[in-house]
């Protein structure tokens, strides 16, 4: 591939493009935290977050989102691409190729049946169950929502 | 043949691996009905671990995160221990190691799909290496520290790694919610962890795009995991020592922070075996051999008619399970309770029977803890306030205290009920002893009568409150402060 002036250009401009689209998400969050926080102050019962301001936010990042993504079509298109991304790291002189742990087999065997019997021994205590009820059940604080 | 390499023309075929990726992301995540209704898959397969880091709160998994069962089960180590997980996790570990990262983590891909964007990268270096270690400490302090100190002395879930780091989590489970419009009232229960998570899940992605797999190489507990059992593992990238020169070359092409092919930090890619000049290097399921580079054995072997008819057998079943999972889990799952929309009768009042604000719930009886009768249609004439929590819902236990504190401080002019879903994995009554709570407690009956009258769904806790016309006028899924409640009885006294 040549890599030419132009190319890097393109490469840098797509850099700052994550980069800023990444701070600009992230600074309308905390913008829209900052209001409703205030907001709830004032009144106990207001959300921190609506639909309308997430949508409304995430609006005026749009042209960004937009530039960000006519800048990777063209990336894509003009087949730019890092050249040092698939260069080999730097040599740490010759390695000594990995052996065999020793008894792997029996390793292998024992730690099978191990598992083997903790699901069994899981099943009749009924950790499989906590394992359902948790897996049913949406854990709002789990995946961050509240 | 150079999989990763393989060109055809213009168009750039996917590679084997990559297949198998999007293979593995979609069995993981079948459930493709949750993703058009905003809800989760709520059957019984959910018992089962899936291998890769993938949300069980995503609206089309059908299995259970590994390492959100993890600490569940350490959380709930003073009731039983989880012997289930560990279990499961050995035999993941074992029989397939960091293979799992490789081909099968539906994060994994994600995270290689992000590092497609071109960008200038960030390569391999001694600081990538050290920020490697990052996971272990992450793995000890987050996921068997924090859970198991919690439920030990504060007999509190505390999923530590979910809470406050796991970027699969926000990204499938919240953003997976917060996308459909069916969930635009999850909204409301947002606040400062949400604010957190999602300023962590874009710069776990902005890492991702400038560096190969950063997740999986600095902060994944579960790769960690995976790791310690790399070199026992039964499938996994396997070195032939009599041909190996030393010459480093695997080392250095890969984009993880390896030493040696196969060791802790390896994910059993494969990519190494197109840089080996020997031969040296294949992946294998035991003694066979499932890709290597060694023209006497694989190349020569893949042309042979009988291997190639047991490839075509073999991608027969891949495409016959992927396809009965989409059926099952979408159409014939019988333990998919398939909730219909309640019927709306109108009363005497006007107001419609329902669970939205403006409407009146429609009738029941629980009988409590205490053996008292809460019965709704005698409540008439005072501020109703009913919640749903679980003994495995922190949010749920942390507010109890401010129900109870506003039964206490109104108990002649607030009708409250404490209700427990009927799948129980702590006995609720035994558990709220040392809350010495002053309000009535009951479990829902069989099948959750209560939860279908008032609208609740898998999420918790849910607070109703009805006015002393017995209308309902705030039904909420989110947690709620002290300040709120008191907001709520007086927007009820009203």
């Amino acid at each position: 591939m040549v890599y030419t002036n132009g190319k890097k250009t393109l490469l840098i401009v797509m850099t700052v493009c994550c980069i800023l689209l990444t701070a600009v998400l992230a600074a309308r969050a905390i913008g829209i935290y900052a209001d409703g926080a205030a907001r709830k102050a004032a009144d106990p019962l207001a959300d921190i977050y609506t639909a309308e301001e997430a949508a409304r936010k995430l609006t005026h990042a749009l042209p960004l989102i937009a530039n960000s993504v006519i800048v990777l079509v063209f990336c894509l298109a003009l087949k730019v691409k890092d050249p040092n991304a698939d260069r080999p790291a730097k040599a740490e002189g010759r390695i000594t190729p990995p052996k065999e742990p020793e008894h792997v087999k029996i390793v292998q065997a024992v730690i099978v049946a191990a598992a083997v019997l903790l699901i069994i021994a899981g099943i009749c205590n009924g950790s499989a169950l906590d394992v359902l009820i948790k897996g049913i059940n949406i854990c709002t604080e789990c995946v961050g929502l509240g | 043949m150079d999989n990763e390499a393989r060109t055809s023309g213009k168009f750039r075929r996917p590679t084997t691996r990559r297949l198998v990726q999007l293979y593995a992301a979609l069995l993981h995540n079948a459930y493709l009905r949750g993703f058009i209704e905003g809800k989760i898959y709520e059957g019984k397969a959910k018992a089962l671990c899936v291998p890769g880091l993938n949300c069980y709160s995503c609206p089309g998994a059908v299995g259970s995160c590994p390492l959100g069962s993890l600490q569940n089960a350490l959380s709930s180590t003073g009731h039983r221990a989880g012997w289930y997980v560990l279990g499961i996790l050995l035999l993941f570990g074992i029989v397939l190691g960091r293979t799992i990262c490789g081909w099968l983590c539906p994060f994994g891909l994600i995270q290689e799909l992000l590092h497609k964007i071109p960008t200038l990268k960030i390569r391999k270096s001694k600081v990538t290496r050290g920020l490697s270690r990052l996971k272990y400490v992450i793995l000890a302090v987050f996921v068997i520290g924090l859970p198991l100190y919690y439920g030990l002395a504060k007999d509190l879930p505390y999923p530590a790694f979910c809470k406050f780091i796991c970027p699969a989590g926000t990204a499938e489970g919240a953003v997976g919610h917060l996308a459909n419009p069916a969930n635009t009232s999850m909204f409301g229960m947002l606040g400062a962890l949400f604010t957190n998570k999602w300023v962590i899940l874009l710069v776990v992605f902005l890492a991702c795009v400038l560096c190969y797999r950063a997740f999986c190489r600095f902060i994944c507990p579960l790769g960690a995991l995976y790791g310690l059992f790399n070199r026992f593992s039964i499938v996994g990238v396997k070195v032939d020592a009599d041909r190996c020169t030393g010459c480093g070359t695997c080392v250095r092409h890969c984009g993880m922070d390896v030493k040696q092919v196969g060791d802790c930090e390896c994910i059993q890619c494969g990519k190494c075996m197109d840089h080996c000049s020997q031969g040296a290097i294949s992946l294998k399921a035991g003694k066979i051999t499932l890709k290597g580079n060694d023209p006497a054995a694989a190349g020569e072997g893949s042309r042979e008619p009988g291997h190639r008819k047991a490839k075509l057998i073999f991608r027969g079943i891949a495409l016959a399970v992927l396809c009965f999972a989409l059926v099952w889990f979408n159409f014939l799952d019988p333990s998919i309770r398939r909730t219909e929309p309640a019927a709306e009768t109108v009363t005497v009042s006007d107001a419609p029977t329902g669970y939205e604000e403006g409407n009146r719930l429609a009738d029941f009886t629980l009988t409590c803890y205490d053996g008292s009768t809460f019965h709704l249609a005698d409540t008439r004439g005072k501020v109703v306030v009913i919640n749903r929590w679980a003994t495995w819902c922190t949010p749920c236990i942390e507010e109890l205290p401010y129900f109870n504190d506003l039964y206490k401080a109104h108990p002649d002019d607030i009708a409250m009920i404490v209700i427990h879903p009927s799948m129980i994995v702590t006995d609720p009554e035994e558990y709220l002893e040392s809350f010495s709570l002053a309000m009535p407690c009951a479990t829902d009956g069989e099948g959750d009568p209560v939860k279908e009258i008032i609208g609740g769904t898998a999420t918790l806790p849910q607070t109703v409150v009805l006015n002393r016309q017995g209308e309902v006028i705030y039904n909420s899924v989110s947690s709620v402060t002290p300040e709120e409640l008191e907001s709520l009885y007086t927007k009820a006294s009203e």
